[in-house]
């Protein structure tokens, strides 16, 4: 996860897992990059924290492993999930999300 | 959940600052939210008590006060109609700055001197009940500065808990993650059984032993329900995000705070009877707190007396048997009940309260007698009266049970990737509260009561995981074995597609799944749509039978906002309902406007049905696909002249053509409009080339003019020649057509170039004649053509 974010975002910068809970998950895991706004500094983006909530991650549940017929003893399987516009986002600056779905075409146009 | 570092610190005091222990509970998964300062900055706001009220010479509403400030007395013209003489409120020292930038300054009201501000609450920043001055109880120490004398050196920490943390929506709770963090103890408070002083049993059956396994009630008698609760308490609740309401309430919400159990009062007189705790009935009626009337199901669980229910149960208590003025004595409730009997429930009759949020996920099942001991306790010393016994009912087969969870050594040190030794784990399962034996190969712990999310091995793994703490995790990367391998050559991404697309001039849209009733009628009827169960809105309750609504509709916004030429394309899944129901991945294109960008090189022509099936020739060249196209698609959508389906091996697998004027014209387009959808699948696939060996002799090319009827399609036309022609026949070309004068006005003339080449030899002369007659000839049999 530290490694494609990085590479989606060209460039080096603290990546860090928080403990949280997924019904499907376990361990799980939040994803948070520094801001890449502020560059962890703490700004209005990311609430003055220096951090950016990215997505969810975590280690399959062994129920779900289960539930779709893997032997969970056998095998185990990470999972992870991020809003793709939010990276889009992040990644060009844009400040609104409603633009992904309006298909306007000067927004359209710019990418 | 909100709760005052100060309040937090009584119970575990660990040697680090606001910001580290912030940071603690945030990485151990108690995602902290905010911290905000406790109250406004108040610097020079001291308790006063007024010694003297006299009638202001000249101002009906102010009086003037001699106030004692404790290091001296000073006057002051106040305008509260509480101020009376004892009174003890906050007084704005000369000097000091209150919230919303407020200066005190000595001025004259009136003519009269006065050297400071008596205060309200909400002038000070406080949302507490009351208007005038705030009257501050008859033992804050007069001199002593407010912010002090309040602890308003306090932050409130807002936890945003994950579901399976139930057990932290206390301060008890997040003082025991604190220290486990810390490798310290939390101090709870002494909580000491209250001697009962009146028999006054409560018999209690509990009739839903499933639901409720524990049940404690006590009688208080004789309340003295117009006692306000001390300001330590009103502070602590206020800065948990909680008003004062009265004693009763305050006390219950403390406790709740305080150790997490959520507990209820009911007026004792209302009771008949005895406590029943059992199901409702069906459609049985009962009138909550906040007014609402009820009508319950079967599965709701409701507190009742031998004649009517009282409570519903862990949600809300009834109206009836709440607490009024006019209540002497009490019964109070703490009890336990399981998760699944509660889940749920509020949220049916569209509730939600602080103890339906905690009963839901889970109360410790042995905290109940603990906190109505503490509850009890402060009844006393509050609102005074004589307590009962507390009696208990319980069945104690139906409590949760203790789990043992045997954790391997291998599976833990592997799910989390790193190496812990023995001692850290043995650490950490004790610390979160487990009885743990040690195995060979591992651990075998008994989770504690309040952790109703500890099940699994996996659970467990994850407590170590996280206090051991996930910063300490190593990044490793992923290992394998590298060998070359490529995508197969026949295949094509939608990425390919998408850029082809764009290098032709379109723009990719992104349209919702989820479509308008009307929009979804211009493709399919009602009977085959699917309908969205629970739609966001009604313009969003079918899914989409096909890209194109959603598209025109972006085309459309487009036109409106003046883009003169909207070409859109998208990908994604249509939706079938009725016989065919499915879904499908489709792409589908739109072109409005003229054909070509404005310029001074390019033609003004609109689009019409050639320049999307030009789209469609790349698409399908790309593709290496054959197709045939007939002409009417028969579609609410398309143009019946200027449309076709698209056949790959006589299967139908799109559409193309001209939007329908009575479709433009309810989706509000006046521009020329084409479109076009293709099974997606078709497509992301790319032609091989299959080589042939090239011709080393010339070409012939022979022209010829064909006298045809004038609704003959040209891709008819060209098949039937394609046909009738022999191997030699390489290319056709339809070069003219002509239509007016001097020919029938149901026919046409289609001029037509017929290239000729053979691979081992020159074509003679008369070859090349009879095979063009050959083909004349049958397509005079097929179409009824006439050689010009």
């Amino acid at each position: 996860m530290a490694d494609f974010l990085r590479a989606f975002f060209e460039g080096d910068f603290p990546v860090r897992f928080r403990p949280s809970y997924f019904p499907f998950t376990e361990p799980s895991a939040e994803i948070d990059m520094q801001c890449t706004h502020c560059q962890g500094e703490g700004c209005r983006i990311c609430k003055q924290t220096g951090w950016l909530e990215i997505g969810g991650c975590g280690m399959v549940h062994p129920n779900v492993l289960t539930a779709a017929g893997v032997d969970a003893e056998k095998y185990t399987g990470y999972a992870f999930g991020m809003g793709v516009e939010r990276m889009a986002m992040l990644r060009y600056g844009v400040n609104d999300l409603r633009l992904f779905f309006e298909n306007d075409l000067p927004f359209l146009r710019q990418f | 959940m909100k709760i005052s570092e100060n309040w937090l610190r009584e119970w575990v005091n660990p040697p680090i600052d606001t910001d580290e222990l912030v940071s603690q509970l945030t990485m151990a998964g108690l995602e902290v939210d905010s911290v905000e300062p406790a109250g406004q900055s108040i610097a020079g706001v001291v308790v006063a008590e007024i010694v003297e009220v006299a009638a202001h010479p000249d101002a009906d509403k102010l009086r003037v006060c001699q106030v004692n400030l404790g290091s001296e007395q000073v006057q002051i013209v106040c305008g509260a109609p509480n101020a009376v003489v004892g009174l003890k409120a906050p007084c704005a020292t000369v000097g000091s700055v209150l919230p919303g930038d407020m200066r005190i300054k000595k001025a004259k009201l009136r003519g009269v001197e006065s050297s400071g501000m008596l205060c309200g609450a909400d002038e000070l920043g406080f949302d507490l009940p009351g208007d005038g001055l705030w009257e501050l109880p008859a033992s804050a120490p007069v001199g002593e500065s407010l912010a002090d004398w309040l602890q308003l050196d306090d932050q409130v920490i807002e936890v945003d808990l994950t579901p399976n943390r139930a057990d932290c929506l206390s301060v008890r709770g997040v003082a025991r993650e604190t220290a486990l963090l810390n490798n310290q103890a939390a101090q709870s408070p002494a909580i000491k059984p209250v001697e009962a002083t009146i028999d006054h049993p409560v018999p209690i059956e509990l009739l839903a032993p499933q639901a409720c396994p524990l049940y404690i009630g006590r009688v208080i008698r004789g309340v003295d329900l117009s006692a306000e609760s001390p300001l330590w308490m009103q502070e602590r609740l206020r800065r948990a995000g909680m008003r004062s309401i009265d004693a009763v309430v305050d006390v219950t919400n403390y406790v709740m705070l305080e150790l997490g159990q959520p507990l209820h009062a009911f007026d004792l007189a209302q009771i008949d009877g005895g406590i029943r705790v059992r199901e409702a009935e069906q459609g049985e009626k009962l009138t909550l707190l906040d007014g609402k009337e009820l009508i319950l199901d079967d599965d709701c669980l409701v507190i009742a007396d031998h004649a009517k229910p009282l409570a519903l149960a862990g949600i809300m208590g009834g109206e009836h048997s709440g607490i009024s003025a006019n209540t002497r004595d009490i019964m109070l409730e703490s009890a336990f009940f399981a998760p699944s009997a509660i889940t749920g429930r509020a949220r049916r009759f569209g509730l939600h309260t602080e103890s339906s949020h905690r009963f839901e996920r889970g109360v410790d099942p042995q905290l109940a007698k603990q906190a109505l001991e503490r509850a009890t306790r402060l009844f006393l010393d509050i609102c005074g009266g004589q307590a009962g016994p507390a009696c208990q009912a319980i069945e104690e087969g139906a409590l949760p049970i203790a789990i043992h969870i045997h954790m391997r050594r291998k599976r833990c040190l592997g799910l989390i990737g790193m190496e812990i030794s023995d001692e850290r784990i043995g650490q950490v399962l004790e610390g979160i509260g487990c009885e743990v034996t040690a195995q060979d190969d591992g651990w075998t712990a008994v989770p504690p009561s309040w952790r109703f999310d500890l099940a699994l091995e996996v659970d467990l793994i994850e407590e170590v995981a996280r206090v051991v703490g996930y910063e300490n995790i190593p990044e490793i990367r992923q290992q394998a074995a590298v060998v070359p391998g490529l995508a197969p050559e026949n295949r094509s991404g939608s990425r390919e597609l998408a850029d082809h697309l764009v290098s032709r001039g379109f723009r990719e849209a992104v349209t919702y799944s989820f479509v308008a009733p009307e929009l979804a009628g211009l493709v399919a009827s009602e009977k085959e749509q699917v309908q969205v169960t629970n739609p966001i809105s009604a313009d969003l309750s079918v899914m989409r039978p096909s890209l194109l609504p959603g598209l025109l509709a972006a085309a459309r916004r487009n036109l409106d906002r003046q883009e003169a030429r909207v070409m859109l394309f998208e990908t994604g899944s249509r939706f079938s309902g009725g016989d065919g129901f499915g879904q499908r991945a489709e792409l589908a294109l739109v072109m409005c406007g003229n054909r070509q960008p404005e310029s001074w090189a390019n033609s003004t022509n609109a689009v019409d049905y050639f320049a999307v099936r030009a789209e469609l020739e790349l698409l399908m060249a790309a593709a290496g696909l054959d197709y045939q196209l007939v002409a009417d698609a028969q579609s609410d959508l398309y143009h019946p002249g200027q449309s076709a389906r698209l056949l790959v091996d006589g299967k139908q697998v799109g559409r193309l053509g001209v939007l329908h004027p009575a479709a433009a014209t309810s989706l509000d387009i006046e521009s020329a409009v084409a479109c076009l959808e293709v099974n997606l699948k078709l497509l992301e696939q790319r032609g091989i080339p299959a080589f042939e060996p090239l011709s080393k002799y010339p070409a012939v090319r022979r022209d010829i003019a064909l006298l045809v009827d004038r609704d003959l399609s040209g891709a008819e036309l060209l098949e039937s020649i394609h046909e009738a022609g022999s191997d030699a026949l390489k290319q056709v070309r339809i070069f003219d057509i002509y239509t007016g004068q001097g020919i029938d006005s149901n026919k046409k003339s289609v001029a037509l170039g017929l290239t000729f080449r053979a691979t081992s030899r020159t074509l003679k002369d008369e070859e090349i004649g009879a095979e063009v007659a050959t083909i004349v000839e049958q397509l005079s049999q097929r179409h009824g053509a006439i050689q010009r």
